[in-house]
């Protein structure tokens, strides 16, 4: 047995591949990019911290007293360098990037091997590739990076460590902020390009593009309006989530049409995670899914329910009654704790009916862009760039926005520049309530906040005072990534 | 111990003329310790082939041809041999053959052999049989807690299927493994299978801890080297039958609990102001002590052992069979063991000598969840549940949430577990063959063959009707299959030059390999609680299967010499290759010497009477560490990702090919004294450097999304001092009282980390890793208690100034670690006549641990609507002037110095109370050899200041942990 001694100490797994075999078919190819996909379920990312995080540390919603302390240091903005929670975002969003790149590396070999008529498979998956670099860097700077005020400013703030190599032989450094968004910008215009839809495009014949579980041309738009608009960039916010808008591909879901079972499409939306609003979401299946969004609001046992968060009362108060989304959003309900609390919980993420069939509880697939989004932004951008008819443009995007949720909105809407960004701060907190865009917002418009109080709300906490652009506002670099040797990445103000 | 010392050996000398050229000789052999015959032993004229055997009776003729003197060896397997000079005068000679166990002729087994203890280099710690036979536990390891220098041994958990802890000498490595290697038979075996083996079994356990006695185990000898020896064949005359049963009973070994009761409960909430709608009329009817709910104090322990061993010239064999059930204290937590074993030595010809040794084991065992909080696992909730939630109706029964009969806001922890069976089946074997030749004197060719075999299997189960599954339950199987291979071919050459320099070479070869794979499936949607398998599923909803495997090639070398048993050295060269490790770095060398002078052999000692034993020895060298996973140093890709059902393939590491061996270098002196045959002392001082040290090193997760990733860097410094006294203080016909303590000292620090960085801070563990400092020593604020005017929580800032600002800066090093750097034992063991008590005492100082459960007892506001600690009630700040350690209500804990408490401990390890049956009675029956009865109790005291439930825990954070038992038990053993 030991005399074939060189074999014998060459031990090989059964379940995995030395990497430089790994990939070099355009089949092979095509896995590697349903790695890429499936780093993106992490219930670290949008089924979970990167959605969840943002919205709980602001003013969105209130620990129950008996809670888990699930993200309690995140929501007491007790916020440390080593907190888990937020480094495994961190960590989870350049999984993304090194299987991306790990994928781009192999690519040219994959091409020299293939065939004519795999061009456009590989250009696709290249495509893709670039698009979920772009997206995940994206993220890295929303999370951990001050907010963008001009290229001359952003010249000179920290970005983040922009990686376009799997085998990287450059220092392990944050670029300028201003050269970290030129980096996605600069991914996201050849991704628009390699992902373009055919010249003889025909929804009806080629399948319709809306509520799309794969990335295509017009993800790459969605993505491009939300940086440009964290730019500050008014104008491209406008162009790009105009593509969008005007494509005619997507339809924001009507509260007034019944999708059938007593749900109208808004319900729909979010009770089966299907609509013609939604550009990208994060697909599920029964066999293949990531976190639980709803979780720690209902902690359903089919006993009873013991909500960890509860939403923030100012929140409820602020939707006029004839808003559906109300009802889409909240129901109340008596919790199971022994003070009894009752209170609206947050039915948004109660769950996919078709997962909570097979007893897969407050599932649901996260929806990364949607068309409501598109409109916000571009009503945004009009309001800030203030310039012509920008202000009754940015009240045409409201009330279309709102027609689609209200149950009847003939009033129209007054945009002024007085009221202008009090009309949009709200609307994005009625209608991206808990998907991860409240503290960026905070952020990127230098505004605080102050929680007092609610029923039964845990006393550690609930009164809190934030002003504007506290270090906390951006997360903490994780310790693990400045302590970790051959790297030179330097800290926040909040580390 | 009632074999005698004194006489060794009795001559009868007749007086007669001395002419003859041919004359007899002729007597009796018998044995010391017992006085009875002796057959087969082997009498020898010395330098020819004459040879004589002992009959049945222990009596030999044998005849000396054309010399008018001759030397007389007598030889027995066990037996210390005899030489004797014989001339025509003679006649008789009866001798008197003594068992070799005695003192500093004590065997020790030692590295692919067997060695005299007084004539070792190196540093061992030796256990015998008596020690561990009728330990009450599962496997051994719990018996050797403060017996021995150097050896740390740490129960992880009152679960009687869980192995314990072991670390040699302190800790050598941060990420990489710091377990000792265990050798069975010659064969490595894991920590895991120890409660397979029947400790009954187990001849001796060495503890091998300096790097001349590990050296030659080369590869992953660096955390020093257990070797477990089983018993042979050794009763001559007749097969020896022993048969031993043993009962008892489990409790908990220390009840510290300080949870609030019902009455203390419902004043907290009302001081709390969290009453509102609670009918505390109702509520006050019921009053639970949740750990008297989920601890048992009369668990059941039954085993029953036989064994049957029988030495001839031919064949030597050890046989036994036994039966181990134990239940846990705790729910669903018991153990039960089969097991046989067969070891035999056959000496096929008069140079071949052949053996095997077979255990089979079969194991049913569950684990109790305990480590992590949950409010469904019992142990964990038991801290959580309020004292007016009855877990019990009134008739006995669990109380369910089905039918509101469980009042709790949570579920019923008692019901969960009792609706998720988790149980555990796994088959053992290990066997050895050896084949050992004799081509010519003094040389001895061996090759030994060991396979471990073991087999696992575990269902889990979720009941349908449980009413948080909603009529659709799950059902979990998984399999594993491990087998190790191992081979060793050695030649060992012994000779001497006119038997003054002896010479012990040995060189030799060994090769193992190591695979084992498993899988496991889950499927969901089973709806009838009587048809609970996978297949009555209706969809799987998790499947994984895993491989691994590892190979290691050594070949290696020793050189050993002593001039006329006064001076000895010895040398060994080693060389090692693992799978584990780059192409370029797979293999490495090992080295050692060591030196040792036994003084009292020295002629000018020779007088004095009072020294007996007086040695000095000192020994270097290396040793090495490859405990990583198995693949790390390969860059890989795997599958088992999925996106909308599509199979995907992923990296999964980046490797490191220049990954290869850590090493220990080891310097040892001990100094071995003796006095009036009565008080021994042994004195050791070592020094350990550990380099090229394995660690799981942080990288940036910008670089390829790892993290991690396993390096060789940095060096670690262990040096300490051990102390061994033992003392028959008295030795008399009717009595006998003997005193042994032992002490060990160990200094660890981190001497160099990686790339330059001195400081790297573990999160969320309360730990640093610093150069200059303990591994396991712990980073954290300093708590300095409430301000008395405003009850506000104070720490000391890094400078040491008072703040009510919890700071994050202010995080200093502590100088307190997990790893006790002190530990020791102390035993004493009294005999009067038949009737033996000994105790036998085990401590491990200064050590500190992290109290997590009280950060939630104590939690003062976090956690209210858990039960809380009655201090909260009695002890918290409450109006100026209140001075205590725990602040004003609502100002809620810090991860601080508070909860690190210290948990050293002294403890009551064993005492037990023995009776042995006196001979004169048994020799009536004619069969029966031995009788004798005993009554024991382990963990009988815990001295500690530690609040927990039980001091004795592994690691730095001490949570939810399932406590050390106490055990009383009583036996019987009858030999015959």
């Amino acid at each position: 047995m030991m005399l074939s001694t060189a074999s014998c100490l060459d031990q090989l797994p059964d379940d995995a591949i030395p990497a430089d075999d790994a990939i070099s078919t355009v089949s092979e190819a095509d896995q590697a990019i349903m790695g890429v996909y499936a780093a993106f379920k992490s219930p670290a990312l949008y089924s979970g911290n990167l959605t969840l995080l943002p919205d709980l540390q602001a003013d969105l919603a209130y620990a129950v007293d008996g809670y888990t302390n699930v993200y309690g240091d995140i929501w007491r903005w007790n916020i440390l360098s080593t907190n888990s929670d937020t480094e495994s975002v961190y960590a989870a969003l350049y999984t993304v990037i090194s299987r991306a790149n790990f994928l781009l590396e192999y690519l040219p070999r994959v091409r020299r091997n293939a065939s004519d008529s795999d061009y456009n498979k590989l250009e696709t998956i290249e495509g893709e590739a670039l698009f979920a670099r772009a997206l995940a860097h994206a993220e890295l700077i929303r999370m951990y990076c001050k907010s963008y005020e001009s290229s001359q400013q952003a010249e000179n703030e920290l970005g983040v460590v922009c990686m376009d190599r799997y085998y990287n032989e450059k220092p392990i450094t944050r670029s300028s902020l201003e050269a970290s968004y030129q980096f996605v910008i600069s991914d996201l215009e050849r991704a628009a390009y390699l992902l373009r839809l055919g010249e003889d495009y025909d929804p009806a014949v080629d399948g319709s593009l809306y509520d799309h579980t794969y990335f295509n041309e017009y993800t790459v738009y969605a993505l491009r309006a939300r940086v440009a608009l964290y730019m500050k960039d008014w104008d491209n916010a406008i162009k790009y989530s105009s593509l969008i808008i005007n494509s005619g591909y997507y339809t924001l879901s009507n509260v007034n049409q019944s999708a059938g079972n007593g749900m109208n499409y808004y319900e729909y939306l979010w009770q089966l995670d299907a609509s013609t609003e939604t550009i990208w979401k994060v697909g599920f299946t029964i066999n293949s899914y990531g976190g639980s969004l709803g979780r720690i609001f209902f902690n359903y046992d089919y006993v009873s329910l013991k909500p960890d968060y509860v939403p923030a009362l100012w929140v409820l108060s602020l939707y006029d009654a004839s808003d559906l989304r109300y009802e889409a959003f909240f129901r109340t309900y008596t919790t199971g704790y022994s003070h009894g609390l009752q209170w609206p919980l947050l039915m948004k993420y109660w769950g996919n009916a078709n997962f909570e069939s097979y007893n897969m509880l407050h599932l649901n697939m996260p929806k990364v862009f949607r068309l409501s989004e598109q409109y916000l932004i571009r009503a945004e951008a009009y309001v800030s760039r203030a310039q012509g008819n920008d202000y009754s443009l940015a009240a045409k995007d409201i009330t279309r926005l709102r027609t689609a949720r209200y149950s009847a909105f003939g009033g129209g809407v007054t945009i002024t520049a007085e009221n202008g960004m009090q009309v949009i701060e709200e609307e994005r907190v009625k209608e991206l309530y808990m998907e991860g865009f409240r503290l960026t917002d905070l952020k990127r418009w230098h505004k605080g906040f102050e929680r007092t109080p609610q029923q039964n709300s845990l006393p550690h906490g609930s009164s809190l005072r934030v002003e504007a652009d506290d270090p906390l506002f951006v997360w903490p670099i994780p310790q693990h990534e400045l302590e970790a040797p051959g790297s030179n990445i330097q800290p926040n103000e909040s580390n | 111990m009632k074999r005698s010392i004194s006489l060794l050996f009795a001559l009868v000398f007749t007086a007669m003329s001395a002419l003859a050229q041919q004359f007899k000789v002729e007597g009796n052999v018998k044995v010391a310790s017992d006085g009875e015959a002796l057959i087969g032993v082997a009498v020898k004229i010395d330098g020819q082939p004459i040879g004589a055997v002992t009959d049945i009776n222990g009596n030999y003729t044998i005849t000396v041809d054309g010399l008018e003197e001759a030397i007389l060896v007598f030889s027995y397997l066990g037996m210390k041999p005899q030489r004797h000079k014989v001339n025509a005068t003679t006649h008789t000679l009866n001798v008197i053959l003594e068992e070799e166990s005695q003192e500093l002729n004590e065997l020790v087994v030692v590295a692919y052999g067997v060695r005299k203890k007084g004539t070792i280099t190196g540093s061992v710690s030796s256990v015998k049989a008596e020690k561990i036979e009728n330990v009450p536990a599962a496997s051994f390891d719990q018996a050797l807690q403060g017996q021995a220098t150097g050896l740390l041994v740490t129960s992880q958990s009152g679960e009687p299927s869980k192995a314990a802890s072991f670390q040699i000498r302190g800790t050598n490595s941060i990420n990489s493994g710091t377990s000792p290697l265990f050798i069975l038979d010659g064969v490595p075996i894991s920590a895991n299978d120890f409660n397979a083996i029947n400790p009954a079994d187990i001849e001796s356990v060495s503890v091998l801890k300096d790097a001349s006695s590990t050296s030659i185990y080369g590869a992953r000898a660096a955390n020093g080297v257990v070797v477990i020896q089983t018993k042979r064949g050794t009763a001559v005359n007749k097969a020896q039958v022993t048969l031993r049963t043993q009962w008892g009973i489990s409790q908990l070994a220390r009840t510290e609990w300080h949870l609030m009761n019902t009455q203390e409960r419902i004043a907290f909430e009302k001081e709390i102001g969290m009453d509102q709608g609670q009918d505390y009329e109702r509520l006050s009817l019921v009053d639970v002590n949740w750990m008297d709910m989920v601890f048992r104090n009369n668990a059941l322990l039954q085993n029953y052992d036989v064994s049957v061993n029988h030495a001839t010239d031919k064949l030597n064999y050890f046989v036994s069979a036994n039966y181990y059930d134990q239940e846990g204290i705790a729910q669903n937590s018991e153990f039960t063991r089969y097991n046989i074993r067969a070891n035999v030595d056959v000496k096929a010809a008069k140079w071949l000598k052949l053996g095997s040794n077979i255990m089979l084991a079969y194991e049913d065992y569950a684990q109790a969840d305990d480590g992590e909080y949950a409010l469904y696992t019992p142990i964990s909730a038991s801290r959580f549940m309020l004292p007016y939630w009855n877990p019990f109706r009134a008739d006995g029964s669990i109380a369910s949430a089905s039918d509101g009969s469980w009042k709790g806001t949570s579920q019923n922890p008692i019901e969960w577990m009792d609706n998720n069976p988790l149980t555990n089946k796994k088959y053992k074997l290990m066997s050895v063959f050896y084949a050992e030749a004799t081509p010519m004197e003094g040389l001895t060719l061996k090759t030994q063959f060991g396979a471990d075999f073991s087999h696992g299997a575990s269902v889990m189960k979720s009941m349908p009707s449980y009413i948080i599954n909603n009529g659709s339950g799950s059902v979990g199987r998984s399999s594993s299959d491990m087998l190790n291979l191992t081979i060793t071919n050695t030649a060992n050459y012994l000779f001497d030059i006119d038997h003054t320099h002896n010479f012990n070479i040995l060189i030799g070869q060994e090769g193992v390999h190591y695979r084992s794979e498993g899988f496991q499936a889950v499927t969901r949607g089973q709806n009838n609680d009587k048809l609970t398998n996978l297949s009555s599923g209706t969809r799987a909803v998790s499947w994984h299967d895993y491989y691994s495997s590892n190979a290691y090639l050594s070949f290696f070398g020793r050189g050993e010499y002593n001039y006329a048993g006064r001076y000895y050295a010895d040398l060994s060269l080693r060389t090692d290759a693992s799978s584990r490790f780059g192409k370029k770095n797979r293999w490495a060398t090992f080295w050692s010497f060591g030196l040792m002078w036994d003084a009292r052999k020295e002629s000018m000692l020779s007088d004095v009477n009072w020294l007996s034993n007086a040695q000095v020895a000192l020994s270097s060298g290396t040793s090495g560490n490859s405990t990583i996973p198995d693949y790390d140093h390969l860059a890989l890709v795997g599958g088992g990702e999925t996106y909308m059902d599509i199979a995907a393939i992923a990296p999964w590491s980046s490797g490191n090919e220049n990954l290869g061996w850590e090493q220990t270098w080891t310097t040892n002196l001990a100094i071995h004294l003796g006095f009036w045959h009565r008080l021994n002392l042994d004195l050791e001082f070592y020094n350990k450097r550990t380099t090229n040290m394995l660690m799981y090193v942080p990288c940036s997760y910008a670089d390829k999304g790892e993290g991690y990733r396993w390096d060789n860097i940095g060096a670690m410094v262990n040096r300490g001092a051990e102390l061994q006294v033992s003392v028959d203080v008295v030795r008399a016909k009717d009595w006998n009282w003997r005193l042994n303590a032992n002490i060990s000292y160990n200094h660890n620090e981190i001497a160099e980390l990686y790339g330059g960085v001195n400081e790297y801070e573990l999160s969320s563990t309360s730990l640093r890793l610093e150069v200059g400092h303990p591994y396991g020593e712990y980073f954290l604020n300093r708590y300095a208690g409430v301000n008395p005017a405003n009850g506000d929580a104070l720490w000391y800032t890094k400078d040491g100034e008072i703040t009510n600002v919890f700071n994050e800066e202010d995080k200093v090093m502590l100088g307190k670690s997990f790893n006790a750097p002190w530990q020791g034992g102390f035993g004493s063991q009294l005999t009067w006549r038949d009737l033996t008590l000994s105790l036998h005492f085990s401590w491990m100082g200064d050590r500190w641990i992290f109290n997590n459960d009280r950060f939630f007892e104590e939690s003062n506001g976090l956690y209210s609507v858990y039960n809380q600690s009655r201090r909260l009630l009695y002890d918290r700040w409450k109006q100026p002037g209140d001075i205590t350690d725990i602040p004003r209500y609502g100002v809620t804990p810090q991860m601080d110095s508070r909860f690190l408490e210290n948990a050293s401990f002294l403890r009551l390890k064993n005492v037990s109370l023995s009776y042995n049956v006196p001979q004169q009675w048994l020799r009536k029956t004619k069969t029966l050899k031995q009788v004798r009865l005993y009554v024991q109790a382990q963990n009988l005291f815990t001295f500690t200041r530690f609040t927990g439930i039980d001091p004795e825990a592994v690691g730095n954070i001490y949570r939810a942990q399932y406590p050390m038992t106490r055990q009383w038990t009583g036996g019987l053993e009858v030999t015959f």
